[in-house]
């Protein structure tokens, strides 16, 4: 068997041959970075509204105005007259340019709870109104909400892969080891979780917790509710894996050395699984963003202010408010594009790392 | 005596991600007629790769880089791959460590007999095949011959697997038969019947065979000559009497030499000092150099060839033909 | 001289085939009815081939496996009777070492984590620096330089991974060492090593061993007393020289018959 060290490096070379992994790799890496940067790069806060642009769509960006000279990027004020049906129109008000201001100030926040600024990456003087995504019912900014929902959206999926992965080794680990009624016990158990269908489940437990919570308390319970869901798939692949290692001869030895179960199977069963592990947790995720959507979507996870990409598409639930603003769906898009990259990406580490090699050659 | 099978300067190489693994370095030996010859060599020294290089058996990343080996005068590394087939199973056959693995489970044991048999004949009758299964069965001495053919491989025991296998690997009167550690996988009384068995057939066929093992006692049961394998390289070939009497190559001498002896127990073995070279980690001079007892400073430097010593007696030593017979 | 060990009617059934409500049916006699002693500093042999129960004899011995009934009396005290907790204070005094090095040791570890793994269960209170004098002065003991204490298993050959397995269970400072086909994995060349290591550290250490092979050559190199295993019973057992020149079950001979030996 090779080495952890070497087998990793062997496979991250494999990876790298991989072009959609190492792309999805990167799209990843954006999305990420601008959560993390979620402030900074939306122009506005989550919570700014302006009442007058409702349903505002994208604002156009300009570098030619109305005298058909070149100038840097622009955007017209928009106002709007109501039609027959009683719906906005808006028209751009050409009267006056608004420059696009880069490193420029605005709503004010706190940046990751350690200083607060009014410090944004771009943004436009008032009393225009710059929506890249264009606006929801109440006039908010819909990029701005998308990128900091992006913040709960992205970050569930790991907390929750996280959680179901320490309950799923723990659990699946000692069923292994132990064999025996201890492993039928916590298998039916986990399968009894596995033959549910998640979409009830997820509903029926979200129903044992209070409605009204606030909105720190709503993420744990979906995380908690997600890892519920995932944890006993991973634990029947480590159990798999474990009865396989503790017919290794270094876990009979290490008992002779005076280990106790727990520490063998921390110490020699756990860490042999982490390749799996790592390449099922990147498979996963996009599962647990969905799970939030679903339940967002629903109305039963976060709540309205604070946005999440489930929430957001909540807005999208009605056909006629798709057909007359379309950029409502433009959350759903960023659902598409991160599962795609996960699921590209964790192809490539499967291909790449591909740890069920290892027990095919032993 | 005639020689069937001639090997000259195989070279078979495993070209690795970042590194050729030189298994094969040069091997030649010459086959007899109806003899035995024993390969013996420790693992990794490419004793079964140059078996299976005979019939091109190798897989990427292995390549046959150079070498020739002849066989009714006809050079089998280039001959047309499409022949090749005709050759292997019926001509040349071979005989694996694990039977288990070797014999597909889900075939009983006279089907894939007869499957070997078909490939080779294709207008022999049903019941001719059956009978000649049966036949070949008899021949291998396995227990209960009618019951056997239909049953699957596992329901029988490693020794039963392996008769099988032996069965197969006979059943187009192959003129080389190569074995490679056919016993290793079975208990000794097990190898000492299958070892009995090679025997008797050996002179009901006459073919002959290429024995491959790491257990010099047991090839020198079988064998009529032995070449001795280190390091991708033969290091020694005679016949069976002077490997065992007359050793030449420090090598050979040290293996003899190691042996837990009669009559001096609980004594220290005279063992070999250092490990085995790693195959793509092999000295700059004779192989065998960093381990060995006799080496002057030429052996460093420079690599010695196969050298006739006196008749049929071949070794690969710079020293020990200066120095003599111990 | 003192018996380090004794074993008496020692079983272990393995149930095989289940009846309709679970309950066993046929059994598996892994070890069936063996009793044997051993005596301080000295080795027995335990020949047999393939499927007679010796493997599982010595983990049975050592309490990996439970048996299911008779006595292993180590250093006049009935091991058979302890609960889990006070088996794991024995274990530091018997060791084990299995037949293939490639399997035996942790391929996370390092050989530092791989042979201080035991003395950090056994002794919680020492200070680094003295487990890692310890681990290197074991390392030593078999023949390996220090300075190979970060490398990893995979960077051994057969014959060195097998010397850290016998510094992993020689830093204990056990009394017993069960040595489960120590060489038969290992090439020819480098069995003669392991076992002149086996005999001198011995020698040093008045160990007791109890020596599991098939090959018989080395048996009776190295073992004083020899015991001949067949289907989980002892059928012969006495003094190795005796049992080499005059054996007594007709199973003894066919074994010694079969095994190849040069016509020297």
């Amino acid at each position: 068997m090779e080495s952890s060290e070497g087998s990793f490096k062997k496979g991250l070379r494999k990876l790298r041959k991989h072009r959609l992994a190492v792309f999805s790799f990167w799209v990843l890496l954006v999305l990420y970075l601008s959560a993390l940067f979620a402030p900074v790069i939306s122009p506005y806060h989550y919570e700014t509204e302006k009442r007058a642009f409702s349903y505002a769509p994208p604002s156009r960006i300009r570098i030619i105005d109305s005298e058909g000279n070149l100038s840097r990027p622009f955007i017209y004020k928009r106002n709007f007259q109501f039609d027959q049906f009683y719906r906005r129109i808006y028209q751009e008000d050409k009267s006056e340019k608004f420059p696009i201001r880069f490193f420029t100030r605005g709503d004010r926040y706190h940046f990751l709870n350690l200083f607060e600024t009014d410090f944004h990456l771009f943004g436009v003087d008032e009393p225009a109104y710059l929506n890249l995504f264009g606006t929801d019912a109440r006039g908010r900014d819909l990029f701005s909400r998308v990128i900091y929902g992006s913040q709960i959206s992205l970050s569930i999926g790991l907390v929750g892969v996280f959680i179901a992965m320490l309950i799923g080794s723990f659990v699946g680990g000692i069923s292994g080891y132990f064999g025996g009624k201890t492993d039928s016990f916590l298998m039916r158990f986990a399968e009894i979780i596995m033959v549910i269908p998640s979409l009830y489940l997820l509903l029926s437990l979200r129903s044992i917790f209070a409605y009204n919570l606030t909105s720190l308390q709503m993420y744990f319970v979906i995380v908690v509710i997600m890892s519920f869901i995932g944890w006993p798939g991973i634990a029947r692949i480590v159990r798999g894996m474990a009865i396989s290692l503790q017919q290794r001869e270094y876990v009979l030895a290490a008992r002779s050395l005076g280990c106790g179960h727990l520490q063998i199977i921390r110490k020699h069963i756990i860490p042999h699984t982490f390749s799996y592990l790592i390449v099922s947790a990147s498979i996963s995720i996009p599962g647990y963003i969905l799970g939030e959507s679903a339940l967002s979507l629903l109305g039963l996870g976060i709540q309205d202010p604070y946005a999440s990409w489930g929430n957001l598409l909540s807005d999208a639930m009605a056909i006629a408010h798709i057909r007359l603003h379309p950029w409502i769906l433009i959350p759903g898009v960023f659902i598409f594009i991160t599962v795609m990259a996960f699921n590209l990406f964790g192809d490539g580490l499967r291909d790449a790392f591909d740890p069920r090699s290892e027990f095919i050659k032993k | 005596m005639e020689n069937i099978l001639q090997v000259r300067n195989l070279h078979t190489y495993f070209y690795l991600e970042n590194s050729v693994v030189k298994a094969v370095e040069g091997v030649s030996f010459d086959l007899g007629k109806g003899e035995v010859l024993g390969l013996v060599g420790e693992s990794g020294c490419g004793k079964s790769v140059t078996a299976y290089s005979l019939i091109k058996l190798i897989d990427k990343p292995g390549r046959i880089k150079k070498g020739e080996v002849i066989f009714k005068g006809k050079d089998l590394l280039k001959i047309n791959e499409k022949f090749l087939p005709k050759i292997r199973g019926k001509d040349i056959s071979i005989i694996f460590q694990e039977p288990h693995a070797a014999l597909s489970p889900v075939y009983t044991v006279g089907y894939q007999i007869e499957e070997t048999i078909r490939a080779h004949n294709r207008n022999m009758g049903g019941k001719q095949l059956k009978e000649k299964v049966l036949e070949l069965l008899v021949k291998v001495e396995i227990k209960d011959p009618y019951a056997k053919i239909k049953s699957y491989p596992h329901n029988l025991s490693g020794g039963e697997a392996q008769r099988v296998m032996i069965a197969q690997s006979l059943s187009c009167q192959p003129q080389i038969v190569i074995a490679d550690e056919p016993t290793t996988a079975l208990d000794v009384t097990i190898q000492a019947k299958v070892i009995g068995l090679f025997k008797k057939l050996k002179e009901e066929e006459n073919f002959s065979l290429i024995f491959i093992t790491h257990d010099l006692a047991l090839c020198a049961q079988l064998a009529d000559r032995i070449a001795v394998m280190y390091a991708g390289q033969i290091v020694e070939i005679a016949s069976l009497d002077k490997i065992i009497k007359e050793p030449l190559h420090p090598y050979t001498k040290a293996l003899f030499l190691s042996l837990p002896k009669k009559g001096k127990e609980k004594t220290k073995l005279q063992a070999i000092k250092g490990d085995v070279p790693e195959a793509d980690k092999k000295p700059k001079g004779c192989f065998f150099y960093p381990r060995c007892n006799l080496g002057k400073n030429s052996c460093r430097e420079n690599r010695p060839e196969l050298k006739e010593i006196e008749p049929g007696h071949w070794v690969r030593c710079l020293v020990c033909g200066i120095e003599g017979r111990r | 001289m003192e018996k380090i060990l004794k074993v008496e009617e020692l079983k272990k059934y393995y149930p095989v085939k289940k009846g309709v409500f679970g309950r066993a049916a046929e059994f598996i006699k892994a070890v069936d009815g063996v009793s044997f002693s051993l005596l301080r500093g000295q080795t027995l042999g335990l020949v047999g081939e393939s499927g007679c129960g010796k493997s599982t004899l010595a983990r049975t011995i050592l309490r990996l496996i439970d048996s299911d009934s008779g006595k292993i009396i180590f250093k006049g005290r009935d091991i058979t009777a302890l609960s889990h907790r006070e088996i794991k204070s024995t274990r530091k005094d018997m060791q084990i070492i299995f037949q293939d090095p490639f399997n035996s040791l942790d391929p996370r570890f390092t050989v530092f984590g791989i042979v201080s793994e035991g003395l950090r269960n056994f002794s919680q209170k020492k200070s680094k620096k003295e487990i890692y004098q310890k681990v290197a002065k074991a390392l030593e003991d078999v023949g390996l330089p220090r300075e190979l204490l970060s490398r990893y298993p995979h960077e051994f050959s057969g014959g060195q991974r097998q010397r850290i397995s016998i510094a992993r269970a020689l830093v204990l400072e056990p009394e017993l060492l069960v040595l489960d086909e120590p060489v038969s994995s290992l090439d020819v060349s480098i069995q003669a090593q392991v076992i002149n290591l086996l005999v001198d550290l011995q020698k040093k250490k008045n160990l007791s061993y109890i020596f599991i092979a098939h090959d018989l050559g080395i048996v009776r190199h190295i073992c004083d007393q020899v015991c001949v295993m067949k289907d989980g019973k002892i059928v012969e057992s006495g003094k190795t020289e005796a049992v080499f020149q005059s054996p007594g079950h007709p199973y003894t001979r066919t074994l010694l018959d079969s095994a190849p030996a040069l016509p020297l």
